[in-house]
């Protein structure tokens, strides 16, 4: 049973991190303007996120360093203030974007008003961070996004062609406007490899006291976890290209992601898919709040932790409550949240080489890492991803303004 | 190992990076923003950096000027408040046949009884208002010359669009009702 519930920081980073609003939107979207064509992309994401969240891991566990550590000490001040600031704009943005996802399904379940149920969500996750430990932080917001399996079950209930399925995993370029493939290709790795998922990965491990005893732990949560993720993503993929693209419907609410599965499967599929929906994006709250708070106070050296009572780490309570507050003004303004996350995803795919490299050489540093330092097929993975990385990078803004933010 | 190795002094550190940061993080950016602006007393302090291995550390305005130039790009990417274009008029237009289409699936699925109330009004009404909105903006929005009469009727093509989504957020446990929404959005949309 501890095992079991062992893994709950990779589910939550999985389903919270890998499957968060940008992943719901970019999936959908993707399915439902290509059809299958772009399944081949998930799997080379999740490998990335799973190379690169595996190296953080041991780093955190063999170390002690955070993410974030490793960035201030290799990239210098300056560079790593740039990180700082880029990670902090990018992290607010994103977790405005799930605070009004986790509005938009609550309403969605309850009726009530957006913006009051805005406010609700905002004081309702400073209590529960408050209140609760990081473990059970971790397992009401892990297991309750769960529910997301429902898309996998829409997926099969729906009947796609699977030989058309299977050739979606072969990776080529669409003759069919290969701009916005392209746009669609750096969209989906960017949702994919978004960076606060490795620092609150690797801030997590800390959170929970890793040694070097639980590499094996590490390694088990970052496969199982993304692997999860990774399958989730594909079966909003297929959903997507199912439901959605003979009738050339482009999914540009939260609701219609829920319609794809209640299509399918009913009142319950819906009802599941909306609390999947609403415990994914509040996952993906608590990941970036404490994404944010993280990297300030690992940058700044402060105390740090939510292991710690709020008075024992007062700046990193305060920075979690700030942002949280930053993000709901932010919200609370209209604008729309779906919207607000394709920039997020796009502004972090740009930000990535900054979080990534550090993580690649503090792998790599003997005086840090020891017997445990990267072996030749993690460096061999590592280099080829900062390459697919500098590329994502260097195109996703040219990508951007040429395709009008995917709207062609 | 020593006790003064990095490891071993992160180990002692616990979750506190108080005691192994490599500089001081307030001098730092002290000496950060007294770049270019000549010397000052309290800001002329020689810069401290981070002590080994550190890359790029001459490159500090690098990620500002990304973040401008994205903000920038965004800015343009967002712009699309200009004269409505054939290619505008082709999106719009899709745009429209879109809603419709997302339209009738839920009203079908109000229709069998596949969907809650609440979630049938609410996500109606989410479509109604994107659909308003596109209505407001074609009836408005400079044309060229040539296709002014279709965007105009693009527009009121939206705002009927509109209204029967009206219908479906007014009604959304009527299933006689819903099967009458989903008929009209079907039609409307050109729906397969």
């Amino acid at each position: 049973m501890n095992k079991i519930f062992g893994l709950a920081l990779g589910i939550l980073a999985a389903i919270g991190g890998f499957v968060d609003i940008g992943d719901l939107v970019f999936n959908t979207a993707a399915g439902a303007t290509f059809g299958y064509q772009l399944m081949w992309v998930i799997p080379v994401g999740v490998v990335g996120i799973v190379v690169y969240s595996e190296m953080c891991g041991r780093v955190a566990a063999v170390s002690g360093k955070a993410v974030f550590d490793a960035v201030r000490e290799r990239l210098g001040f300056k560079t790593a203030l740039g990180a700082l600031v880029s990670s902090e704009v990018v992290n607010l943005m994103t977790l405005a974007a799930e605070l009004g996802g986790v509005a938009i399904a609550l309403q969605l379940l309850s009726g009530l008003p957006y913006r009051w149920l805005l406010l609700l969500a905002a004081i309702g996750f400073a209590v529960i961070i408050w209140v609760t430990s990081f473990d059970w932080l971790e397992r009401l917001f892990g297991y309750s996004g769960l529910c997301m399996l429902v898309f996998a079950v829409a997926a099969v209930k729906l009947g796609p062609d699977w030989t058309k399925v299977g050739k979606g995993f072969i990776p080529h370029v669409s003759a069919n406007n290969p701009v916005l493939y392209a746009y669609f290709v750096v969209g989906l790795l960017g949702a994919a490899m978004t960076p606060y998922e490795v620092y609150f990965y690797s801030s997590g491990g800390i959170e929970e006291g890793w040694t070097a005893k639980d590499i094996g732990l590490n390694r088990t949560n970052a496969i199982v976890g993304y692997g999860l993720g990774g399958t989730l993503s594909l079966a909003l993929m297929i959903v997507g290209a199912t439901v959605f693209l003979g009738p050339g419907i482009a999914p540009e609410h939260l609701g219609s992601i829920a319609l794809g599965a209640g299509d399918p499967l009913g009142k319950i599929g819906l009802l599941l898919a909306l609390v999947g929906i609403l415990f994914a994006v509040g996952g993906a709250s608590i990941d970036t709040v404490f994404s944010g708070a993280y990297n300030l106070a690992q940058f700044c050296g402060w105390e740090w932790g939510r292991y710690r009572h709020p008075r024992g780490a007062p700046r990193f309570a305060v920075t979690w409550l700030v942002l949280l507050v930053l993000a709901t003004g932010i919200v609370m303004t209209g604008v729309d949240a779906v919207v607000l996350t394709e920039y997020a995803v796009i502004f972090s795919a740009v930000a990535l080489p900054l979080t990534y490299l550090p993580i690649l050489l503090v792998a790599n540093d003997e005086s840090y890492m020891g017997e445990h330092r990267n072996g030749r097929i993690a460096n061999g993975l590592g280099i080829v991803y900062l390459i697919v990385i500098m590329v994502i990078a260097l195109t996703a803004i040219p990508l951007m303004v040429l395709t009008n933010v995917g709207q062609n | 190992m020593t006790a003064n190795t990095p490891r071993a002094l992160l180990q002692q550190g616990a979750h506190t990076t108080r005691e192994r940061l490599p500089y001081d993080v307030a001098e730092s950016l002290r000496n950060f923003l007294n770049v270019g602006r000549g010397s000052s007393p309290w800001l002329s302090s020689p810069p401290r950096v981070a002590a080994t291995g550190r890359i790029g550390d001459t490159s500090g305005a690098m990620p500002a000027r990304i973040i401008g130039l994205a903000v920038l790009a965004a800015l343009l990417a967002g712009c699309n408040g200009g004269t409505v274009d054939r290619h505008a008029l082709t999106n719009d237009t899709a745009t429209i046949q879109s809603i419709a289409c997302e339209g009738a699936l839920l009203a079908h699925d109000a229709s069998v009884g596949k969907t809650t109330a609440v979630f049938a009004r609410e996500q109606a009404e989410a479509l109604r208002i994107q659909s308003s909105n596109l209505a407001d903006a074609l009836a408005h929005r400079n044309a060229l010359a040539p296709i002014v009469h279709k965007v105009r009727a693009r527009s009121r093509d939206a705002a009927r669009l509109a209204a029967t989504l009206r219908l479906l957020h007014a009604h959304p446990s009527n299933r006689e009702v819903a099967a009458s929404v989903e008929q009209r959005l079907r039609k409307l949309g050109g729906c397969r």
